[in-house]
């Protein structure tokens, strides 16, 4: 199976859409492995003041962490932010 | 392996920035040098592949989690760790702006671990193990080393901050992070397989 150039771009970004779509629904919400390790050698470290207050904090809206549907809508803003701005960093170096 | 504000000292997190800044100088002169119209938006969405995959955490044993990095994976596609560091950087600024995923004073130790290291220990694992382990074998332990090691110069980061004691850093760090690799290790194999069956010229290494 052979695909185009365009096909390849919209394929891998079909995937990360589908990724976005499943990841709140089916993402571990355990600790990553930094977290675990504060938890275990520092717990205090963890309740350190944020510098910024991001809009999408977790990739969630501030009182709608409950709904996955939120975090999914967040994540597919990022994707889409994420193209863009690679799009627009390449583009500008390349001129 | 996100790490947010308060964990690095700020001495050590402007030395920190300084460092990343100069790594993406590079990288964008490698991007004026090896992109055009075919790799540009291969480039672009491939970073928001990355992004969309670190939200996907998978748990590991001991009660945590981990998600792919990405680093090795880009680095080994386009056999530069530079791209890898201009890729995971965008993604990382992302995260670190919109998201709260990483402090804004610890991006610069973020693009160091993750981006550079990251990128770094995947590329020349990758070269530097293929002709003796076998292309995929390689992939998969350079995947595997760029994540471990990221996660001990994290450690080391942050004992110099008088965050974690170094021992206890690296070995809750170090142990972690060497089982989250696998998840690292194995999603590298199996999308470089796959980019492999549908277009093999787009691995640098088949051109």
């Amino acid at each position: 199976m052979e695909l185009d150039n365009k096909q390849v771009y919209i394929g891998i970004f079909a995937i990360a859409l589908v990724i976005c779509l499943l990841s709140p629904f089916l993402a571990s919400g355990d600790p990553d492995g930094l977290e675990a390790s504060a938890e275990h050698i520092n717990p205090d470290a963890l309740e350190a003041e944020q510098v910024i207050s991001p809009i999408m904090p977790d990739y969630t809206l501030e009182g709608m962490e409950e709904n996955p549907l939120v975090g999914v809508a967040c994540l597919i803003i990022g994707a889409l932010l994420t193209v863009a701005l690679a799009y627009g960093v390449f583009y500008i170096i390349k001129k | 392996m996100h790490i947010p504000d308060g964990f690095i000292s700020i001495p050590l997190c402007v030395i920190l920035y300084v460092i990343a800044i100069i790594a993406l100088y590079f990288s964008t002169r490698w991007s004026r040098e090896n992109l055009d119209e075919k790799y540009i938006p291969l480039l672009a969405v491939l970073a928001a592949g990355i992004f969309a995959i670190q939200s996907f955490n998978l748990p590991v044993p001991f009660g945590s989690s981990g998600h792919l990095l990405g680093a090795a994976l880009v680095a080994i596609i386009f056999c530069s760790p530079y791209a890898a560091i201009i890729v995971l950087s965008l993604v990382l600024i992302l995260q670190a702006l919109f998201f709260g995923d990483g402090g804004i004073t610890a991006l610069g130790a973020n693009i160091v671990n993750m981006a550079i290291v990251g990128g770094f220990v995947g590329y020349y694992g990758f070269t530097g193990l293929k002709d003796k382990i076998g292309l995929y074998p390689s992939i998969f332990v350079a995947a595997w080393a760029g994540c471990f090691i990221a996660a001990l110069v994290a450690a080391v980061e942050m004992a110099l901050s008088g965050t974690f004691p170094l021992d206890l850093g690296l070995f809750y760090m170090g142990g972690y992070h060497a089982m989250i690799g696998f998840i690292e290790a194995i999603i590298t194999v199996v999308i470089i397989k796959g980019i492999d069956s549908v277009r093999p010229d787009l691995l640098s290494w088949n051109r």
